[in-house]
Parts: structure tokens; C-alpha cells; sequence
């Protein structure tokens, strides 16, 4: 803990107690994260605080017996420290990245970013220090997909799909929009899958509100991966090893001068594209059916590159 | 921090914040409790720790002399605009937005400084409302050990050391930001004597800092300078793509082809930040994608392929 912590706190909690008269001391412990027995502490402090002079009208007052005997706090005499103390440069650079994020998936015509730019102006944005980026979507679809989670409103969503050919569609239910390493998802049931999905919102191409609304299915789950039970585990060469940093994982070993990486599978054709990507780095595949597509699928590949007949 | 001294460094800001002319160190010693005691020396000493902590917490204490002129005894006072968080109005859709960035960080000293945050808002009178259900979920985890200490760094701008491919590097950080999940620490490298990108992951030696805070500059143009981080492309290639295939080629540009392409497929110029990237999304797609030119890297897909293949 930082050496100013409690002093962070006290210049806070003056301006908080003095303006709730009679607030009980748990209350008080939730909205500053720590305990009551801090908090008395902290009280204990600031009884023999206030103007400079010494004389007993001059010191904050609240009678600690009373807020140990009771559990509430009447603090007053404390109109020298009405305000709280100004956001510190680590928390507005905290708060402000986050909100920044909150816009970024929200959409920039709501609340967040009018939020955001009061925050901003009322604590200095300076020079962002922290910053996450978010690969792009269209703002349009989002403030479809938006429009129709409030209203419960079954959307037609069209997209591509990794691998494959051409685009999909789909009617979803559309529940939550979800920011996972930079990519915002969509979480929504599938109506033709009859389960919960997770599609990017970079490889929609369009969202369609139906006629329909949908009653809500209860949370979709949290997990990343969570309807997926397959897995694969592919031996690779050292020099491929960003394979493992750079995809969910969940199982990593040295085998040797090799790495042995496993994989949850989202779906077959992501595991054989992955398998074309590493080239003759891959040493081994646990499930041969898949080492089969992927060579039949470079030398279907390969057949593009040969001499055109004369 | 000790009850004692928390006692002295609120009753030494009041002091100095409810003062209209500069006080000398002499006033300060005769008013402020805490310093009465004190004998000459250690008073001299806990004074100038005292206002270190207040400036650590981002409270400026403003140095002056009353009288402009006759060489007065310098005098320390707090400008209240300086110290107070201003009165912001946020609605209640604003206060939703608010509570839904006090969920974005996960497990990292961007949580507790976020915490911090809303406790100053809360005392000022603001409560970010976490009752409505939120359609956004927007997440940001840190995994990277090295983070907080880096985040310190920046925000109080102290120099650092770490290890990065088994050398020591010198940095002057600046901002910390994250791409597809990844955490990079952008600065002045001091070797170098340029502005460079770390990925925190590929840190060799943990991260220590290095001297005082408030030890240089951030340029105003760091923002600007951090989007070289967005990828630039430097490889260029045309290349045959079946049409509405998901890939991740990013801006594709339609172009004449003289030659004969497979039905199906269409004719791009595409972009990405290295050539053996291109030659790598080639392969991923198959016989989806045809490399057409240039010549070299045409070869390099067949190689690729060929490791692939049976």
C-alpha cells in the first residue's frame, strides 16, 4: 500500500460525512473499499483536524463515542474541506481509459461519451497515458445491435465466417456486447443453432431487425470459449512458439527443443487455416483427421500455382 | 503512514489552503500542530517530506513572497482550484456509463486507482449508478507482471530499467497501451536516443524504476508518435481472393489483372505490415487465395504450401 492512501482517503472522507449527516459507519466502509475499524480509525485522526489556531471551534467535530456506541457519524464543522480532493493523475488515467473503452463499444452518440467529456474537462485529460485499442465496427451496427438488446428485438445478422466461403446468416437474440483483447463480440442465441454464439463484430456485414421480440433466456455465459468441448494440441518448433502467446490457449509445454500447445477448437476450418499458417513448423497434430485436411487443402492451393498449360 | 503523521499532513494542508497570503515557514511551525514540538532540525526535515507527500498526491503547493518589494521570507500556500474536484453533473444515464468503466479493469493497480476514483466522485456528491443491467461488457486484463510498476512510471514520469532480449534497456515511458490484448510500453529509449515501442511480455528482467519523479517531459505529440503502433503497411501485393471470404487482409483495393484467375476469385492489391505476413494470411486461405505477384513472394507461398503439403 502506498504511503498516501490514508491521507487520499481522509481528504475525502471529510467533504463525504459532512454532507451526509448521521451516515452509518458500514455504509461508509463499502463506498471507501476498506473496514469499519479503518474508518474509526481514520475518524480518530481527524478529530484533532481542522483551521490552524488550536482552539476547540477550530477542530473538526464528531464524537467517537457516539459513532461507536450507534454506528452512525455526524461530522461537522468542516466547511474548510467542502470539496474532495481532486482526482490523482493514476485515478483520472484509470477512469478515463476505461470510459474511453465504454464509448469505443457503446457507440459515441449515448451517455458514455457525453460522460467522458465532462470527466475529461473536469480533471484534465492531459496526454492519455493509458490507452487499449480497439480493432474497428461499424458504428452503425452497434447501435443497431444496441437498439434492438434494449427492446428485445430478434435480429437478422449476416457475416463472414473465418474460413469459409461467402457469407452467413443468421436470427439471433441479441444479449451483450462484449470487448475481449481489442475485439468487441456480439453475444446472442442462435435461433438456427439453438445455442449461445459469439460473433465478431468486425465480420458483420449487416443486422437486420425482425418483426420479432424475444423473451430472455437468462445470461449467456461468461466463459471464452464455453461451448466448445473440442480440443487440439499441435507440437511446433521453437521458432513458431508466438503461436501460443498469440491464440486462447489451454495447455502450453516444452517438449524438447518444441513446444507442445493446445488449443480449444472454435472450429475446424480455424484449426486447419492455423495448420496452413505454420507451414513446416508443425512437428506433430493429436487428431491426424485434421493434419488430412489441412494437406489436402495445400495441395488443392498448390494446383493454382502450377504452370499455366500453353 | 502513522495516525500522527496522517494528523500533521491534514492539519498542514488546511492550513495552507485556507490562507489567502503565502506563510513562511516560521507560521507554519507556530500553527500547525504536529510541527510545535518539533526541534529545528527535524522540523526542517519532516517539512520538506511533508510537502513531498502532497505533491506525490498531485497537490501542487505553491511557493511566493507577499511583499514584491522588499526581500521577504519565501511562503508556502495551496490554491484551491488547484486541490478541489470541480462540481460535475452527470445525469443518470451518464452515472450507468460510469459504473460500467468501474468494471473494465480486471485484477491490476488500474482496478484500485479506478476504486479511488469513484470514491473522490462519490464525495463529491456523484454516484455512479451500477443498477441497470448492463448490454456492454467491456474488459480489459493485465497479465503482465511488469504493469504496475510501469504505470507508476508513467504517470509520475520516473525512468526505467528492464530487461528486453537479454540486454538492459533505459526508458523514459510515456504511455502504456494495449493492442489485441497485448500490453506495449512506448517511450524515449535512452541508449537509442529515439522513441520505441516494448512488448511487455518479451521483458527478460523485470521492470524497475530509476530516480526521481517528475524526471522529464512527455512530448505533446507522444499520441500522434503511439499510432505507428497501428500496423503499417509496408508490403504490398496483388493477390486473387475468393469473393466474400473472411480474411484478415484488412483494406483490400480492386485492380485490373491481366492473367487468368480461377472462377470465383477476384483480384486485389492488399497491404500488410511485412511481407512474410502476407505471404502467411496466402496460405491460411488455401486454395482461397492466390498470390499473383510479386514473383518472389509468389515463390515463397509455394514453399510455404509445400510444407504443408503431401
Amino acid at each position: 500500500m502506498r504511503s498516501g492512501t490514508q491521507l487520499t482517503r481522509l481528504l475525502r472522507l471529510v467533504p463525504f460525512l459532512s454532507t451526509r449527516p448521521g451516515v452509518e459507519v458500514s455504509s461508509v466502509a463499502k463506498a471507501f473499499g476498506v473496514t469499519e475499524a479503518q474508518i474509526i480509525r481514520d475518524l480518530e485522526v481527524l478529530q484533532f483536524c481542522g483551521l490552524p489556531g488550536g482552539y476547540v471551534d477550530d477542530l473538526f467535530d464528531v464524537d467517537l463515542e457516539s459513532v461507536r456506541d450507534e454506528g452512525r457519524i455526524d461530522f461537522r464543522n468542516a466547511e474548510v474541506l467542502s470539496r474532495p480532493l481532486r482526482l490523482r493523475p493514476e485515478e483520472a488515467a484509470s477512469l478515463l481509459a476505461a470510459l474511453r473503452l465504454v464509448v469505443d463499444l457503446a457507440g459515441d452518440s449515448d451517455a458514455a461519451s457525453s460522460a467522458y467529456a465532462k470527466l475529461s474537462a473536469a480533471v484534465g485529460s492531459g496526454n492519455e497515458r493509458l490507452k487499449v485499442s480497439v480493432v474497428p465496427s461499424d458504428p452503425g451496427h452497434r447501435a443497431a445491435l444496441t437498439e434492438a438488446m434494449s427492446g428485445s428485438v430478434v435480429v437478422r445478422l449476416t457475416y463472414h465466417r473465418p474460413g469459409t466461403d461467402g457469407e452467413s446468416n443468421a436470427d439471433v437474440e441479441p444479449v451483450r456486447l462484449r470487448l475481449v483483447d481489442g475485439y468487441s463480440y456480439l453475444d446472442a442465441w442462435s435461433r438456427p443453432r439453438q445455442a449461445w454464439r459469439s460473433y465478431r463484430l468486425d465480420r458483420i456485414t449487416a443486422v437486420t431487425p425482425l418483426e420479432e421480440t424475444f423473451t430472455t433466456r437468462g445470461d449467456p455465459p461468461t466463459g471464452w470459449f464455453d461451448d466448445v468441448a473440442e480440443q487440439l494440441t499441435i507440437t511446433v518448433r521453437r521458432e513458431a512458439g508466438w503461436v501460443a502467446e498469440y491464440y486462447p490457449t489451454t495447455h502450453v509445454e516444452a517438449e524438447g527443443g518444441n513446444l507442445s500447445v493446445t488449443f480449444p477448437v472454435a472450429s475446424r476450418e480455424w484449426t486447419v487455416a492455423l495448420l496452413l499458417r505454420l507451414g513446416d513448423a508443425v512437428v506433430a497434430v493429436s487428431d491426424p483427421e485434421v493434419a488430412e485436411a489441412a494437406r489436402a487443402r495445400a495441395d488443392e492451393a498448390l494446383f493454382n500455382y502450377q504452370p499455366a498449360v500453353e | 503512514m502513522t495516525q500522527r503523521k496522517s494528523e500533521r499532513l491534514v492539519n498542514l494542508l488546511i492550513a495552507l489552503l485556507s490562507t489567502r497570503r503565502f506563510l513562511t515557514r516560521h507560521e507554519l511551525r507556530r500553527i500547525v500542530e504536529g510541527y510545535r514540538d518539533s526541534a529545528d532540525a527535524a522540523f526542517e526535515r519532516q517539512f520538506e517530506r511533508d510537502k513531498e507527500e502532497l505533491r506525490a498526491l498531485g497537490i501542487e503547493v505553491e511557493t511566493g513572497s507577499n511583499d514584491r518589494f522588499f526581500e521577504d521570507e519565501e511562503g508556502y500556500r495551496i490554491n484551491r482550484a488547484d486541490f478541489e474536484l470541480p462540481e460535475i453533473a452527470f445525469t443518470s444515464a451518464e452515472l450507468s456509463a460510469l459504473a460500467l468503466a468501474g468494471q473494465v479493469w480486471q485484477d491490476s493497480v488500474a482496478a484500485d486507482h479506478t476504486a479511488q476514483a469513484f470514491e473522490a466522485l462519490k464525495a463529491g456528491g456523484a454516484a455512479p449508478d451500477p443498477s441497470l443491467v448492463p448490454t456492454v461488457r467491456p474488459q480489459v486484463s493485465v497479465s503482465e507482471p511488469d504493469f504496475d510498476v510501469l504505470y507508476d512510471a508513467v504517470v509520475r514520469r520516473v525512468e526505467v530499467e528492464f530487461g528486453y532480449g537479454g540486454e538492459t534497456r533505459r526508458l523514459q515511458p510515456w504511455q502504456l497501451l494495449q493492442r489485441r490484448g497485448r500490453w506495449y510500453v512506448f517511450g524515449l529509449d535512452l541508449e537509442r536516443q529515439a522513441d520505441r515501442f516494448f512488448k511487455l511480455t518479451r521483458f527478460t528482467a523485470p521492470a524497475k524504476q530509476r530516480g526521481k519523479a517528475g524526471a522529464y517531459q512527455v512530448p505533446a505529440d507522444a499520441n500522434m508518435l503511439a499510432q505507428r503502433l497501428e500496423p503499417v503497411n509496408d508490403a504490398v501485393a496483388v493477390v486473387a481472393l475468393r469473393t466474400g471470404i473472411a480474411h484478415n487482409f484488412g483494406e483490400t483495393e480492386p485492380v485490373e489483372w491481366d492473367g487468368v484467375v480461377p472462377d470465383g476469385l477476384a483480384v486485389y492489391r492488399v497491404g500488410l505490415a511485412t511481407a512474410a505476413a502476407i505471404v502467411t494470411e496466402v496460405a491460411a486461405a488455401g486454395p482461397d487465395a492466390i498470390l499473383l505477384a510479386p514473383e518472389d513472394l509468389r515463390a515463397q507461398v509455394v514453399e510455404h504450401l509445400r510444407g504443408v503439403a503431401s
